[in-house]
């Protein structure tokens, strides 16, 4: 196999081209190509996102079809019982919005939200970012962070194009939200471990972490709204080096799945 | 009016990739489909045609990903010729019956040569130039990744028979 240096000069000076490419992206350069090839693909992004999300759904549906009447049954009877909760929680509710004031916690209706469709997800399946059809047209900015309908934390923006924006998970390895556990205040960082789960780190010697443990926003740092749920403590043990206390969460959220996140553009 | 349609069949298949892949497989099983792409490409094509749409593809999914601008397209672009080559010296579509099992398994092992290298630039672009490069660890004994590459394997066989009746359509048409 002789390498011919005449027949694949082309091949050479594209390779050197690419290299050339790399080095001025490593330095963050790369932006404006990135976000004039982002603007052409994302309308196509979209739909084939969409459509891919009914086929998946029609899919579901064919194989489900065994289990769809117990299934209803199982929900007609829990309509009942819901029925009845919810008369007793309509009592809760109002309790709950004057303990948030007197805790100066934010009403999550009053966040500024911006609905976005997700497009795109990492190709490599590594779970660590999400690509969303609005972007600094629509006042997005980095740094915002991106939530669930519910209230959930799914991540935040890391990079704004014109009309698109990345969105790196809480699962992301670079990601790190000050978080506190609900009942007890112990405060900690909620970290990603390489793409896949959270941590929660730095949590003092003295604080008690029990599994269950509701996991919340803390809101230090100004960077993120306080009370926005992280997930429920699985297990906790020490830090590798004895200091802190470790606990691992589990976030309810399948990354995967997201077909809609809301952008909190202000709080 | 030939490279259009070639243009069209690669874009197509590399957004898919980027927009539909994660919702019909688990996250960490996601095939590389643009890699078994290129595969299908070279093997049909031949590198000297299917060149210059391996890079876009691979400057396409490099747009979207985390990963430094041009890696993508580098790597596909060697691996690319990487398989030009060996089918020169090999010539493994004579070899009827041995051909699909070394397809398989070509493509398998290039998916693994893949996230390595990939993995390579961003850690040597990370320590020259002191930047995060956004690749997690990926853990290449797990069953989700032997599960990911035989999906991207199984994708080599598709993709080539598309390629195939592409090329036959193209040789047609005109």
């Amino acid at each position: 196999m002789k390498f011919s240096l005449k027949k694949n000069s082309r091949l050479i000076t594209a390779i050197s081209l690419l290299i050339v490419l790399i080095f001025i992206s490593a330095r963050g350069a790369d932006n404006p190509l990135k976000g004039f090839l982002l603007r052409i693909e994302s309308p196509f992004l979209k739909t084939f996102r969409i459509f891919s999300g009914g086929a998946e759904g029609f899919f579901h549906f064919l194989g489900s079809i065994g289990e769809l009447k117990s299934e209803n049954e199982k929900l007609l009877q829990k309509n009942r019982e819901l029925l009845a909760k919810n008369a007793l929680l309509k009592d809760i509710e109002s309790e709950n919005k004057l303990l948030r004031q007197e805790l100066g916690l934010l009403p999550r209706k009053n966040y500024d939200l911006e609905a976005s469709f997700v497009i795109a997800q990492d190709p490599q399946g590594l779970g660590n970012y999400l690509l969303i059809d609005k972007g600094d047209k629509n006042g997005l900015k980095a740094g915002m962070p991106v939530i669930i309908s519910n209230g959930i934390l799914a991540g935040k923006i890391t990079e704004v194009f014109p009309t698109n924006a990345k969105v790196a998970l809480i699962s992301d390895k670079n990601s790190a939200v000050n978080a506190e556990i609900e009942d007890s205040g112990a405060k900690g960082i909620a970290r990603g471990v390489y793409g896949l789960g959270l941590m929660m780190d730095m949590i003092s010697q003295s604080e008690v972490v029990k599994e269950g443990d509701t996991v919340i926003t803390s809101g230090l740092g100004g960077d993120m709204p306080r009370g926005l749920y992280v997930g429920k403590i699985k297990e906790a043990g020490q830090s590798a080096d004895k200091l802190f206390q470790q606990a691992s969460i589990i976030s309810p959220v399948d990354f995967s799945s997201l077909r809609v996140v809301f952008v909190v553009k202000g709080f | 009016m030939r490279n259009l349609f070639i243009a069209i069949f690669c874009a197509a298949i590399v957004l898919l990739h980027i927009s539909a892949a994660g919702i019909f497989f688990k996250s960490e099983r996601i095939p590389n489909i643009t890699l078994a792409l290129v595969i299908g490409l070279v093997f049909i094509l031949g590198f000297e045609k299917s060149f210059v749409w391996i890079v876009i593809a691979g400057l396409l999914l490099d747009a979207v990903s985390g990963r430094i601008f041009g890696t993508s397209a580098l790597i596909l672009a060697l691996i690319g010729w990487a398989i030009s080559a060996l089918s020169t010296a090999v010539n493994f579509r004579s070899r009827r019956l041995l051909f699909l099992p070394v397809l398989f398994l070509l493509s398998a092992g290039l998916a693994f040569v893949f996230d390595i290298s990939e993995g390579t630039i961003i850690r040597a672009s990370g320590a020259w130039f002191n930047v995060q490069g956004g690749v997690s660890g990926i853990n290449y004994f797990s069953g989700d990744y032997v599960l990911k590459i035989s999906y991207t394997a199984f994708f080599a066989f598709i993709m080539y028979y598309l390629a195939a009746r592409l090329n036959k359509f193209l040789s047609v048409w005109r």
